[in-house]
Order: structure tokens, then sequence, then C-alpha cells
């Protein structure tokens, strides 16, 4: 449940810090990495981002 | 090969994100025949979770809950009339610094001379009971050094009370005849874990909804506070062998900031400074009240019966009296004052 003001993501950490890591690899060690509060605020704020793409396209 | 593991890795939420779509849709589907979809999704996933429990598989998808939930109130953001907001902010802030307070007091005191609970045990409550919930439990953990024992009872009392108290808010909202934005605030300032907040906003209006999520979320950002009173005060107690704050305070107060209310501001400025058309407003507000459904899916696994089993009859004394006290003090603050 929330509430989420701490702490990184659970999850996800196998395969971090792997110097063979492509550049999708890396993005996605950076985003598990990341304190979920951080991507809660990057997916809200792509979302509405998307929108006006969208309506602008 | 790194390529497919990122996405194996990303494959892993599925299984669960299907159970939560599945779910949100039939909460949804049952709308008309009078039953809130919001509680039907909450009531929905703890029947599962207390029956047939969760798949090992679903896990990792179900685990998004908290994500979900913060990225729908991000977007709440985008609903939000800022006008009205700053016309009622400073009471609201003032109701919020109150309750904190009231709760903070209230269980520190009554845990030390009624109860007779450990020290660390009483202020993990008190975080949890003042500002929100099994996150402020485990963020004052982390500041005091409390035992993993203490953590689980005080996180089980939280939870067991997020229960009760989601569907008890609605139902006294309704008896009481509270307006929208007076249920929405009383629930935001007296009601432990935001996820059960923002739903029991909701169960009784939209306008509800979103006062009950400004209004906790002004409580969560006090968490940093808090958790730095609580450093200080056990690093106090602890001089005597030399302990400290391993962390300075600015430091602290930062890595305890619960970061999506940055995105729930900037959204929130985006869309007041007049940038975002009506049509594009509402389609917002529609991919928030899906993400909403899905987390409250999630919240309705987190609902455990087995785990509030786990808790004692002390912390549930203490946190019920501080629930009972702050929650009339509030009601009466908002039928005042909103």
């Amino acid at each position: 449940m929330h509430d989420g003001a701490t702490g990184a993501n659970a999850g996800g950490d196998e395969g971090r810090g792997d110097p063979a890591a492509g550049g999708a690899g890396r993005l996605a060690d950076w985003w598990t990495g990341l304190d979920r509060g951080w991507q809660a605020a990057a997916l809200g704020f792509l979302v509405v981002l998307g929108h006006v793409l969208v309506r602008v396209a | 090969v790194t390529g497919s593991r990122s996405l194996a890795r990303a494959a892993r939420h599925l299984p669960g994100l299907g159970i939560l779509a599945a779910f949100a849709v039939a909460a949804r589907l049952a709308a008309p025949a009078g039953l809130d979809p919001l509680v039907v999704a909450v009531a929905a996933g703890a029947f599962a979770a207390n029956t047939v429990g969760t798949p090992r598989w679903a896990e990792p998808g179900i685990g998004l809950g908290g994500l979900l939930l913060e990225t729908g109130i991000v977007l709440l953001g985008a609903r939000l009339a800022l006008e009205e907001l700053i016309a009622a902010g400073p009471v609201v802030v003032a109701l919020v610094v109150a309750a904190v307070l009231t709760a903070l007091l209230l269980v520190e005191l009554a845990g030390r001379w009624a109860v007779g609970a450990s020290e660390p045990a009483t202020s993990l409550l008190a975080a949890g009971a003042g500002i929100c919930g099994v996150s402020a439990v485990v963020a004052v953990a982390g500041a005091i050094d409390a035992d993993a024992e203490d953590v689980a009872y005080a996180a089980a009392t939280i939870l067991l009370f997020d229960a009760v108290t989601l569907v008890a808010f609605p139902t006294l909202g309704d008896l009481l005849a509270l307006s929208s934005r007076q249920f929405g605030v009383w629930a935001g300032l007296a009601m432990f874990s935001t996820g059960p907040v923002a739903a029991a906003g909701f169960a009784h209006s939209t306008a509800a909804g979103e006062w009950a999520t400004v209004t906790k979320l002004a409580r969560n950002s006090l968490i940093g506070l808090v958790a730095v009173g609580y450093s200080f005060r056990y690093a106090h107690a602890a001089a005597d062998d030399g302990a400290g704050t391993r962390m300075g305070t600015v430091a602290m107060l930062w890595s305890q900031f619960p970061k999506f209310l940055v995105g729930f501001v900037a959204v929130a400025a985006v869309a007041n400074a007049g940038v975002l058309s009506g049509e594009t407003l509402s389609s917002l507000a529609t991919v928030s009240d899906w993400l909403f459904a899905l987390a409250f899916v999630a919240l309705g696994f987190d609902i455990r019966l087995d785990r509030m089993r786990t808790t004692g009859m002390a912390p549930v004394a203490l946190v019920a009296v501080s629930l009972a006290v702050v929650g009339t003090l509030s009601l009466v603050a908002v039928v005042v004052a909103l």
C-alpha cells in the first residue's frame, strides 16, 4: 500500500551493474533503482505530455 | 541479451496487472447495480486475498499498487481548482498540523502512561496514526532503529484500522450528511494510509475524493519533519553510547519527502496555467480514475486478516483512542470551519 514516502521500488534488482548492459538494460536498471515517488511523478507527467502531444498532432 | 532480460523483468508484472485490470473492470460493471465501483474494487481484492490468496506469479504486478496509486494522485493534480484550494488552504493546513500533533502526543502519552508499551513501539504507532500509515511506521523505524517485531505489530495495527475506517467513514459521512468538502477533509485528517483515505473520499463523491487526497498529501508532507524529530529524540536518548543521527537533517527531510508530490504540484501548475484543453483534462481524469481503480484492487489484496490477527490488544487500544479523539475533534473542526 502507499505510502511510498520512502524507499526505492522493490523488486527488479537482478542484473544491475552488468557492464555488458545495453541502453535498454541501463535504462531499466536506472528505472528500477528510482524512488517509487519519482517513478510516479515521471509517469504522471509523461501521461500529461502524451495527451498534449496527441492533441497537438 | 540484456534487452530481453529487461523485457522479461517487465513481463513479470503483467499477470498481476491483468488480475488488477480484470477486477477493476468487474467493479466498474457492478456500478449500475448501485454499488460503488471503488468499494467493490477494494472488497474484491480483499476477498480474493483472504480466500484463494495471492498467487506467487501475480505478486510482482499486484505489488505495483502503490505506484499506480501515486501516479493516479499525480494526475489528480490536473483537476484541482487551485483557486479553491488556495482559499481553503490555510484552514486545511492548520487543521492538518493540529490533527498530526494531537495524534502524536496522544499516542505517545497514552502509550507510556496508560498501556505501558515500549518507547519505540509507541513511537511507531504514533507516527502511523499521526501521519501516513505504514510508510510512516517504516520511515520512523529507520530513524530510531526499531525492532522488526515492533514494526510488524505497528504496521498490522494500522492495516487493521485502514480496513475498518474504509467502511466506517463513508457510512458515517452519509449519516452525518456532510458536504463533499467537509467529508473529504475529515477523512484526510483522521484516517491513516493514503489509499484508504482516497478510496473512502471517492466512495462519498468525486469532490470528496479530491479533498481527501489533497488533505492527506498535506499530512504526508510532514513525514520528514516527524522522522527527523524522532531521530533527534532517540539519538539524544542514546547519547551515552555515542550514537547520533546518521544523516544530516536536510538530507533526512528530503529522503523522507514523498517525491510524487513534486509531480502532483507540477501537473496542478500546468493544468491551472490553462494550457490543457477541456478534452485533455477530461481524458486525464479518466486515466486517473482507472489508475485508482487498479490501485484500490491492489489495496484490497493488502487487507490480510491473518496479518491483522498478529496485532495485540494494547496497540489496538492506543490507536483506537487516537482515532476516536482525532476523528471527533477534526469532525467538529471541519463542520465549524468549512
